[in-house]
């Protein structure tokens, strides 16, 4: 029994003491380590990519704790939220940003001048300065950033790099790894862009690429708010400054300036083609409802230049006066048609007088047809006497159309509308 | 490795020459193109600054880019003319500013150097004069490297040089562009050489060329017979042999540590090029605005060393020397070993371009990389003691800082040349180089980041 007992009791003892040992050295020794470094790093992604720019996950864990702001550009809003709440802390309102590459050459719009053999890598490649794609500026499409990307936010479409933005973290890999630096950070949401990074001159960019920025200037020119900067044969949009106007969009002779909704935008072919995608095409569609209504308001108002006007309005009122002249001088009357031909020349030169009118342009081609159409009935009562019997209906269907048409006649639309 | 004489101990191999393409006994003067494209960057260090505006009429000779710092050089223009445009160039993977310069219709062709050149009298000048004119008139390195030619003279205070070791070798198959200033103008040489000694204080002077190279020897052993301190040597027609550091360890029997000049054993190097630029400039004042380029290759039809401005396009010198003759594969600027491939012919040359490679299809062969098949004959080759498929395996698989070998790569391109594999390996080791300096680059900006958040 005691054989037993014995080992038992000295192991216990020696158990207690060790605990004992270690209880007083966890006392003694003990560091506070703040419990919310723990909360925070499990609420974080733990992909430790580096993308907010500390070493790892727990280091940012930590630098959020110690008091500093950040962003993690791979956590859900939601878990953001989370770490807000741990750290008793509201969210600020950082703007998302998102990468975009700035060159659309797509090979259907950048030139080719060589033969690359060399090694697979957009780095290797800029290093020899023999690309395929003639531009010294533009996107060498072998796709360096897409290995660089872990997030599978990036993808090479028709030769050249382009990001899926709903995947994109904004971890800068793909930033750091282009060798021609035209990778760059925006923030999300419409954004209006000019996608090019060549410095050549303007006869350079448009011998190596169709979608590249010849530095005319006509951007700056048009911007009502300072917005673009001008340097070294290129121009760039200051996002901070631009209030999205889109007088540069219009105005670029290339069609080169973007607008972009960087959130859910992804870029097609055809949008390239096209130079502007639906947020733009809707953009211009208004515009262009702007342009014709103001010159339909200018039509409204006579729709002539005041000086040509006032010039014509001077001839007439001469021509006039000579021609009442003429009837009380016979004298006067001899020399008259010559006089009037001189008057009638010159009010020539300025061209025909527009016709004071508020008449819709399109109300006025409804009606045009619609007499045409009458034109036509009544030619072909003249010839058929079985139409000509049913003529005077037609007739007057096709002048209560007309009646409806005019817009000084409200009420005769209303009798109409009444009558039938 | 052809007969027996002083060369370097490691790796090294002798590709087939093919310099009886290019005579080199003669040269013709390019008459003057429409248009010269004149490089800011065309050296290594700070670009020039260009100092004419669009439109100024310019003299021959005339100062077009002042350097742009300490490590630059000045650049003029090569002939009378009138500024069309600044712009820029692409010469390989710079992106340059450059000054188009339009010759005038009476503007004369650049001038062949002179056929009796008279001796230096070196006795008015003080040495710190002769490198103010190196530096006035742009002389940079022309063996390609194109290092500021004042700069490599003025050492960092407390080094003693003295040797000066001239580089006639012109290892690299296809070129024969020294080897015909040597055989045409060993005055301009040897002259240009005694006035680098006195600059350096100097009393000891090689000049090491390889025995291809016989005519040259000789023509040369004549022009310094009776004159004291310049020793010709001869040396085995071996790849790389005009490398700067396989020439220190062949003419002087002394070894450069990786990653210092050749300032460390005392040692100054000087293509042979160049010291005719300095005596051109000392005697004539006439800065370094043209040079001998070999046009070479099986597809060109009149292979020839051509006298050219500095800025003519490869365009223009492939027209005159008669232009393609077969199909036309790959056009090189510079040797076919470590010379840059090129695909835009308007490209110009710069005061560092020694050939142009005119390559026809029985020249170059286009293989796909295959495995390698750890052979050896990389590391056997390579004559810094380097194992190149090592540095190439880190480099493809984006381990950098382990590749730090790569620093020490001359990149000779003997390695790829002895690859049965066809493997990239210099373009892997240049790539690896490259990402190392990034690397350094962006250590720096945060340190100095750091710095100033600390303040």
């Amino acid at each position: 029994m005691m054989e037993m007992l014995i080992p038992a009791g000295v192991m216990g003892g020696l158990g207690l003491l060790l605990a004992g040992a270690l209880f007083a050295a966890a006392k003694k020794f003990y560091v506070f380590e703040d419990p919310r470094i723990g909360q925070v790093e499990d609420l974080l992604p733990g992909a430790n990519c580096g993308g907010c720019g500390k070493a790892g996950c727990k280091a940012f864990a930590e630098m959020l704790v110690a008091g500093e702001d950040g962003n993690c550009p791979v956590a859900s809003a939601e878990s953001m939220e989370a770490i807000a709440e741990v750290l008793g802390k509201k969210l600020g309102g950082a703007d998302p940003i998102v990468a975009h590459v700035m060159c659309e050459g797509l090979k259907s719009s950048a030139n080719f001048n060589g033969l690359y053999e060399g090694i697979h890598d957009c780095r290797a490649a800029h290093l020899v300065g023999q690309v395929d794609r003639a531009c010294s500026y533009g996107c060498i499409g072998l796709g360096s950033c897409v290995e660089a990307c872990a997030f599978d936010a990036i993808e090479i479409y028709n030769g050249i790099a382009r990001v899926i933005p709903e995947n994109c973290v904004a971890c800068n890999a793909c930033v750091e790894m282009c060798p021609r630096d035209i990778i760059v950070m925006i923030p999300k949401g419409r954004q209006v862009f000019i996608p090019c990074k060549s410095l050549d001159a303007g006869k350079v960019v448009t011998k190596v690429c169709e979608l590249g920025c010849i530095g005319c200037k006509k951007c700056v020119k048009v911007c009502p708010s300072d917005a673009i900067e001008f340097e070294n044969n290129l121009a760039r949009i200051i996002t901070e400054k631009c209030t999205s106007c889109y007088e540069c969009v219009d105005a670029c002779p290339r069609h080169i300036i973007k607008v972009r909704d960087l959130s859910d935008f992804v870029v097609t072919e055809k949008d390239m083609k096209l130079s502007f995608d639906s947020v733009a095409a809707a953009a211009w569609a208004k515009r262009a409802e702007e342009k014709a209504a103001e010159e339909k308001a200018k039509l409204a108002a006579g729709g002539e230049d005041p000086e040509i006007a006032a010039k014509r309005a001077k001839f007439q009122k001469a021509l006039d006066d000579a021609r009442a002249k003429a009837q009380g001088d016979p004298e006067y009357a001899k020399k008259l048609p010559k006089i009037e031909e001189g008057f009638l020349k010159k009010l020539d030169a300025l061209g025909p007088a527009p016709k004071a009118t508020d008449i819709d342009p399109e109300l006025a081609e409804k009606r045009a047809k619609i007499e045409r159409a009458l034109a036509d009935a009544r030619d072909k009562a003249a010839s058929d006497p079985e139409y000509a019997k049913k003529f005077p209906a037609i007739e007057a269907g096709f002048k209560k159309k007309l009646a409806a048409l005019d817009p000084t006649s409200k009420a005769a639309e209303h009798d109409a509308k009444e009558g039938s | 490795m052809s007969g027996k004489g002083h060369t370097f101990k490691r790796g090294g191999t002798h590709p087939p020459e093919m310099k009886e393409l290019c005579d080199s006994s003669s040269y013709s003067i390019l008459p003057n193109p429409e248009l010269l494209t004149i490089a800011t960057a065309q050296h290594i260090g700070a670009p020039a600054k260009a100092v004419v505006k669009n439109r100024d009429e310019l003299t021959a000779g005339q100062l077009v880019a002042e350097a742009g710092g300490f490590v630059s050089a000045n650049i003029h223009t090569p002939v009378k003319g009138i500024v069309r445009g600044l712009d820029m160039v692409h010469i390989g993977p710079v992106n340059s500013p450059c000054v188009n310069v339009k010759p005038a219709d009476d503007a004369d062709n650049v001038p062949g150097y002179e056929q009796d050149a008279p001796a230096l009298d070196l006795g008015k000048y003080e040495p710190k004069e002769i490198i103010d004119v190196i530096k006035q008139h742009g002389i940079v390195g022309m063996g390609g490297a194109t290092f500021p030619t004042h700069v490599k003279l003025s050492p960092p205070p407390g080094v003693k040089m003295d040797v000066l070791v001239l580089n006639g070798a012109e290892c690299e198959p296809y070129l024969t562009s020294d080897d015909c200033l040597m055989r045409n103008h060993p005055v301009q040489i040897i002259e240009g050489t005694r006035a680098v000694m006195k600059a350096c204080g100097i009393e000891k002077a090689v000049i090491g060329i390889e025995n291809n190279k016989p005519e040259a020897i000789r023509i040369l052993k004549e022009a310094c017979a009776g004159i004291g301190g310049i020793e010709i040597m001869p040396c085995v027609t071996r790849y790389p042999q005009g490398s700067e550091k396989h020439l220190i360890e062949t003419t002087v029997g002394r070894c450069v540590p990786p990653g210092k000049l050749p300032f460390a054993v005392g040692v100054v190097v000087q293509n042979v090029s160049t010291v005719a630029a300095v005596y051109e400039a000392l005697q004539y004042g006439r800065p370094l605005n043209r040079r001998i380029v070999s046009v070479t290759g099986r597809a060109v039809k009149n292979p020839q060393n051509v006298l050219a401005p500095v800025g003519t396009s490869v365009k223009d010198l492939l027209e005159f020397c008669g232009g393609v003759k077969e199909e036309l594969v790959e056009v090189v600027m510079g040797g076919p070993m470590m010379g840059r491939a090129t695909s835009d012919i308007t490209e110009p040359t710069t005061k560092g371009t020694s050939g142009i490679l005119f390559l026809g299809k029985d020249e170059v062969v286009v293989r796909d990389e295959d495995p390698c098949i750890r052979c050896g004959n990389c590391v056997e080759a390579c004559p810094m003691g380097l194992v190149p498929t090592e540095i190439m395996g880190y480099a493809a698989t984006e381990r950098f800082p382990e590749a730090i070998d790569a620093m020490d790569c001359i990149e000779c391109g003997t390695c790829a040349y002895v690859c049965p594999s066809n493997r990239r390996l210099v373009h892997w080791i240049r790539l690896a180089k490259w990402e190392l300096g990034r690397i350094r680059r962006r250590e720096q900006m945060k340190q100095d980041q750091e710095a100033k958040a600390a303040k």
